[in-house]
């Protein structure tokens, strides 16, 4: 009889740490930790592709180079986006000017003529026109590149003749009032604004007043600031004053007599009115007879008759007539110069040193700014607004209308060749259309 | 790294610093009359000051790889590293005087920010987790352990197994490995000879026949749990049925509380072991996902550290040439 056997015992589970210990593998320090080794994989790959990533950058290979700017460049430059070497011509320095001046003229301060004062240190055109900054105008430049040096002028030009040598911003006190304010009107007109423009509508000379202001000042739309055209007769006064220029003085020539022309050559006026009467003479002998005046007296002679009947008729034109508008101290006087041409230059504009748009005020009512027009008599009164006319909207608003280039220019426009030249001739050599390359090597 | 209380002087020092390079910074972007720069003199200086940051950070690694040099103490490396990384950040954005720039630069600056952001990800990582995984994971163990833990769990429980069902037609490939707990040593080979007759004598016997007595049925049911719910648990990589089945303590409570309810009591010490091993392995899960969690992020971190070191060396170069 075989022997039954006891089944084993089961024992149950005991979790010691000899037992834990043995499940361990002490080799596993030999092996390399999972993630250590993929960790150092990527920091390969990474850094590979990295590199090879900066290959054709450093090469300047295709447009890569676009990835090195540090912004898009402004509209006026953006046809050398990706062509660095054009501006950046010296390695590890700053834009020379020179790069600036193969298409624009270099920096002539001050920028207008009348400015004497010579600046001690001419900066960089970099360091005032900043690039790589968008779609924004390069000559818009922040004020304080004006004031790095306006704010404390005498130490940075010499020859300074300036009233205001430290001007900060366009505010009160810190800002030079406008030149025209306490100035007269000197020219020798005798324009009477509130004439033309009374407070309560009147009809004169089938004229309706008050006259609009754009009656006579008119913008010139094909200029770039819509500048004012110059108040002409012929444009502008003929209209009502055309009676002015009658020299007829006895009515010798009937209701169809020609007014003299306007215009400042006195001895061409002399000729036409010479004329006029000669021929009228000529097609009527009659009136040699015909008395001139208070005077029955028939003139002796033909010539006598034309020398008197001008002579007369040019002392009412130039001494009744003419100064109705131009202030003249005589009529003998004005003869004295012949022509008279040039003798009152043509007006230079009031501010002088700064640029007006009247492009960018052409939404505001003309009263807004010119607050005394029409209330002023005397044409010596300068209607040119007064800084304080500015300031609710450049200067106080913050609407970031207050840069100095807003009404400043610093450069020298006058002596600029660059408005001379064709377009395509400043970029010759320096634009390189992409059609020019192809197949070719470079 | 542990942030507390004793890093409140890294942490001043890092408020001042980076109070002063701001007040620097505001002094010269008002005087500076087109803003502030990259190119100008103090955009550059700051630019030399957060690189070198950059180049300290990124050599932390060679430090680490020499604990016993004498450059500091690897722990206030790591502290340096942390800290000076956030003023490193703050220093390239007074560079490039708060614009995050386009092309090279733009990426520089996304690939700064990611790492800056991983870093700050790692320590706030490193400061909750360890302590979380103390708090679930009591059957800790290395982490590069976890699946030879596994397969000794899934042996045991094969051979604990076989105490009920007889053989279970298993095989599982004995690999060589140096046991960290030793090896019974045997001066007499006649000695260990006869151990391990001993040894195979128990195996033979287990897998001939059952040695806990159980109804057939029974016996059927708990191989049928066992070789379709128990074990593709206890393996490196559990379907997606076992780690729901088991992926919390209370399910796999109640898995086998719902076994001790329908197994007769004989099979219960069996049961309770099987839960043990379980437990163990579902600890050893969450061991795995907080560790890998604890660590991934250095995955990003760290390469694209270096990545960012070349292309700051080709991006100084190239600004400066142009």
């Amino acid at each position: 009889m075989a022997k039954e056997e006891k089944p084993l015992e089961y024992q149950h589970r005991i979790r010691e740490t000899k037992g834990v210990a043995q499940r361990l593998d002490l080799d596993y320090l030999k092996r390399p930790a999972v993630l250590a080794v993929l960790r150092a994989r990527l920091i390969w790959i990474l850094v590979g592709a990295a590199a090879l990533a900066c290959v054709p950058l450093v090469l300047g290979i295709g447009g890569t180079k676009r990835t090195l700017s540090n912004g898009p460049l402004s509209r006026a430059h953006g046809v050398f986006e990706g062509r660095c070497e054009v501006c950046h011509s010296q390695a590890f320095r700053a834009i020379p000017d020179a790069s600036c001046e193969r298409c624009h003229d270099g920096a002539a301060h001050p920028s207008k003529p009348i400015d004497t004062a010579k600046s001690n240190v001419t900066p960089a055109c970099v360091q005032c026109h900043v690039e790589h900054r968008g779609k924004v105008l390069l000559a818009e430049v922040v004020s304080g590149n004006c004031t790095s040096c306006h704010a404390n002028l005498t130490s940075h030009a010499t020859g300074v003749k300036l009233r205001a040598t430290e001007v900060t911003a366009f505010r009160e006190g810190k800002h030079p009032e406008f030149s025209p304010a306490g100035r007269r009107d000197l020219r020798p007109m005798q324009l009477n604004h509130a004439a033309h423009m009374p407070k309560e509508p009147i009809t004169i000379r089938g004229m309706k007043l008050p006259m609009k202001c754009d009656d006579c000042h008119v913008m010139d739309r094909n200029s770039a600031d819509y500048a004012m055209l110059p108040v002409t007769f012929d444009k502008n006064c003929k209209s009502c004053h055309s009676r002015e220029l009658q020299f007829d003085v006895y009515q010798s020539l009937g209701p169809d007599a020609p007014p003299s022309p306007h215009t400042k050559d006195a001895k061409l006026i002399q000729e036409i009115v010479a004329n006029t009467y000669r021929d009228a003479l000529a097609r009527n002998s009659a009136l040699l007879i015909r008395p001139l005046g208070r005077d029955l007296t028939p003139q002796p002679s033909a010539a006598a008759w034309l020398e008197r009947v001008t002579k007369e008729s040019l002392d009412y034109l130039f001494e009744k007539k003419c100064t109705y508008c131009h202030r003249a101290e005589s009529y003998a006087v004005m003869m004295k110069i012949a022509p008279i041409a040039g003798r009152f230059p043509e007006p230079t504009p009031w501010l002088q040193r700064g640029e007006f748009s009247h492009r960018a005020h052409r939404a505001v009512e003309c009263d807004s700014c010119h607050s005394t027009a029409r209330a002023s008599t005397k044409t010596e009164d300068v209607l040119i607004p007064t800084m304080k006319t500015c300031l609710p909207c450049h200067g106080d608003s913050r609407a970031s209308l207050d840069r100095c280039s807003e009404c400043h220019r610093y450069h020298n426009r006058t002596i600029e060749r660059e408005k001379e030249r064709r377009p395509t001739e400043k970029l010759v050599g320096l634009l390189r259309l992409p059609n020019s390359h192809s197949g070719g090597s470079q | 790294m542990i942030v507390n209380r004793q890093q409140s002087r890294w942490a001043m020092g890092t408020g001042v610093t980076s109070a002063i390079a701001l007040v620097v910074y505001i002094v010269y972007s008002v005087t500076t009359p087109n803003g502030p720069r990259g190119g100008t003199f103090m955009g550059l200086f700051f630019a030399s000051l957060g690189t070198g940051i950059i180049v300290f950070e990124c050599i932390l690694g060679l430090r680490k790889r020499y604990p016993a040099s004498r450059l500091g103490k690897v722990k206030t490396w790591l502290k340096a590293h942390t800290w000076l990384g956030l003023i490193s950040f703050l220093l390239i954005l007074l560079h490039s005087g708060f614009r995050w720039g386009h092309g090279l630069a733009g990426a520089l600056m996304w690939i700064f920010a990611i790492i800056v952001a991983s870093g700050i990800f790692g320590v706030v990582l490193q400061n909750y987790i360890p302590r979380r995984m103390t708090e679930l994971v009591t059957r800790e163990t290395i982490f590069e352990q976890i699946p030879t833990v596994i397969r000794g769990l899934r042996i045991e429980a094969d051979e604990r197994v076989e105490f009920v069902t007889a053989d279970l037609g298993l095989e599982e490939e004995d690999p060589e490995y140096v046991h960290a707990g030793g090896v019974k040593q045997y001066f007499d080979p006649a000695q260990k000879k006869s151990a391990a007759e001993k040894v195979q004598a128990v195996v033979e016997r287990r897998k001939s026949s059952p040695q806990i007595e159980l109804e057939e049925t029974a016996r059927e049911a708990l191989r049928a749990h066992y070789l379709q719910e128990i074990r593709p648990f206890l393996t490196d990589r559990p379907i997606s049925v076992s780690r729901q089945l088991f992926g919390a303590r209370e399910s796999v409570g109640a898995y086998f509380g719902h076994l001790r309810t329908i197994m007769p009591v004989a099979a219960h010490p069996l049961l309770r072991d099987l839960e043990e091993m379980c437990e163990e392995r579902r600890q050893l899960m969450v061991q795995k996902k907080l560790h890998l969690l604890l660590h991934t992020w250095l995955l990003v971190h760290v390469p694209l550290s270096f990545a960012l070191l070349v292309l700051t060396a080709v991006h100084a170069v190239l600004s400066l040439r142009y």
